[in-house]
């Protein structure tokens, strides 16, 4: 692993159901709590929405992490769309590490609208863990439109 | 073998004059000793073509698919991956199985020709069946095996050497079904730490030029529009690099999860001699691990993996 510079923040994308995460992550801020800047939320309209290949693109484009985060299994607005997630995501986390990307920098969490300190702790220990890790070099790049 | 392709032929002869079929799909012998690809034959005068041998690999799912616009119907010799290919079309509704009649094979298993010229040399080589093997004569002179030493790998592991869901079935004898562990070359490679196992596919990765062969051969891959022939939105830039070719098979491998019925023809028909089915094989297993036993391509009315969910599924996403 690569010593990291200690000023060094990572990029994390987030990918937050409007109905939970995304409630969740707003009631974080109205309750004024902190958590690193690390991350920039992607609002979607349910986890059920992110396809495997928003995940890869992001990593592709420079994320060093990225987050699926969605509504408790049971909860979910259109009341499946999270169970479909589940098993696509539980495979893709599996994948990726068989290519040889680590685990901590591709995470599925549930975060309820009424868990805004949730929010801030996943958040938090993701960006602590990818600091470990140092910046993302695996599937990095490849397409000329953003270098 | 001979005693096989006679009664293909005349088989297909019979049923095209009955009327079971309009046209039927085989395999015909190529201008290599290695090669019999797949051929159509249009009329009861052209069976003469069809051939049975050890080189009948290509699997025919794909080309059937293809046919599914012509009138009538379409008759099939089918191996036990050639009918799984087939389910799994007629699952997804890209084959309507009232148009097509399957004749099975029982399958002994295919060779792999690099194998036969490791042992006699690259060039002219003829492989002639002997009571309990075969007889290779190559450059370097004669060998007698047996045909699991020269068979393809993914042979050695097939679970349905019979073909499963034919109209009929010829007679002849399949292999010793395999029954045990399918996924041996995925756990070694899982046991590697993380930069290891990213150095080792970067190393195979590196070399794929996306020709899209493996997509184009398989019988899980049926989408007629497919997402890297799409401009708008653009899923995949066109520059054949590492990172592209990595995002085009994560995806492509996430998109045949539960689909895939470990036929090989991706790494068959792989320029590149990439290992493709040690990814196939690893989503195959999880599938597996995860969600409870399944293999696809035995029934067309499977549920597939991704396509339900079980509410009590592993949940390590807390
Ligand atoms: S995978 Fe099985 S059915 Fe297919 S060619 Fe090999 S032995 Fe025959
Ligand atoms: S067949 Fe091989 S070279 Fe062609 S796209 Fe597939 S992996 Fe790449
Ligand atoms: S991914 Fe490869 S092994 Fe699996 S069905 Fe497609 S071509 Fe066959
Ligand atoms: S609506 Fe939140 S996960 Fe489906």
């Amino acid at each position: 692993m690569s010593s990291v510079d200690a000023d060094w923040k990572p990029l994390i994308v987030g990918f937050c159901c409007n109905w939970c995460s995304y409630a969740g992550a707003d009631l974080a801020g109205i309750g004024r709590m902190s958590y690193p800047a690390t991350i920039r939320i992607i609002r979607v309209p349910c986890s059920g929405r992110v396809n495997p290949h928003f995940v890869i693109r992001a990593f592709q484009k420079g994320a060093d992490g990225v987050l699926v985060a969605g509504c408790h299994p049971g909860d979910c607005h259109y009341s499946t769309g999270n169970f479909y997630t589940r098993r696509r995501y539980l495979l893709m986390q599996r994948l990726l590490e068989y290519m040889g990307i680590e685990p901590a920098r591709f995470q599925v969490r549930w975060i309820s609208a009424a868990e805004g300190a949730k929010f801030a702790q996943v958040v938090t220990q993701m960006t602590e863990e990818i600091q470990a890790l140092g910046p993302n070099k695996k599937l990095r790049g490849g397409c000329t439109c953003n270098e | 073998m001979q005693r096989m392709t006679d009664n293909m032929r005349k088989r297909a002869g019979e049923l095209m004059a009955e009327g079971k079929a309009d046209r039927f799909l085989g395999w015909e012998k190529g201008s290599f000793w290695w090669q019999s690809p797949p051929v159509e034959i249009k009329e009861a005068s052209q069976t003469e073509r069809l051939i049975w041998d050890l080189f009948c690999t290509a699997n025919l799912a794909k080309y059937l698919q293809q046919m599914q616009s012509l009138e009538g119907k379409t008759g099939v010799f089918v191996k036990g991956c050639d009918a799984r290919g087939i389910n799994r079309l007629v699952r997804d509704g890209a084959i309507d199985r009232d148009k097509v009649y399957l004749v099975g094979i029982p399958c002994p298993g295919m060779i792999d020709p690099d194998k036969v010229r490791e042992l006699v040399g690259d060039g002219q080589v003829t492989i002639a069946p002997l009571e309990d093997g075969l007889s290779l004569q190559g450059p370097l002179g004669e060998r007698k095996v047996t045909l699991d030493e020269v068979a393809l790998d993914k042979c050695l592991l097939c679970r349905h050497p019979e073909p499963l869901g034919c109209d009929e079935v010829l007679e002849g004898k399949a292999r010793e079904p395999f029954t045990g562990d399918i996924y041996e070359e995925v756990r070694e490679l899982e046991e590697l730490g993380s930069d290891e196992r990213y150095d080792y596919w970067a190393e195979e990765l590196s070399r794929c030029i996306r020709c899209y062969a493996c997509r184009n051969v398989c019988p899980a891959c049926n989408c007629v529009k497919c997402v890297f022939d799409m401009d708008q939105p653009n899923w995949l830039d066109g520059a054949t690099n590492l990172a592209n070719n990595q995002v085009y098979q994560l995806i492509r491998f996430m998109h045949v999860a539960g689909r895939c019925i470990d036929c090989g023809e991706c790494e068959r028909a792989c320029p590149m001699g990439i290992p493709l089915r040690k990814l196939a094989a690893k989503v195959d297993k999880d599938v597996n691990e995860l969600f409870g036993p399944f293999e696809a391509g035995l029934d067309p009315e499977e549920k597939l993996p991704l396509g339900t969910f079980d509410p009590n599924d592993p949940d390590s996403f807390e």
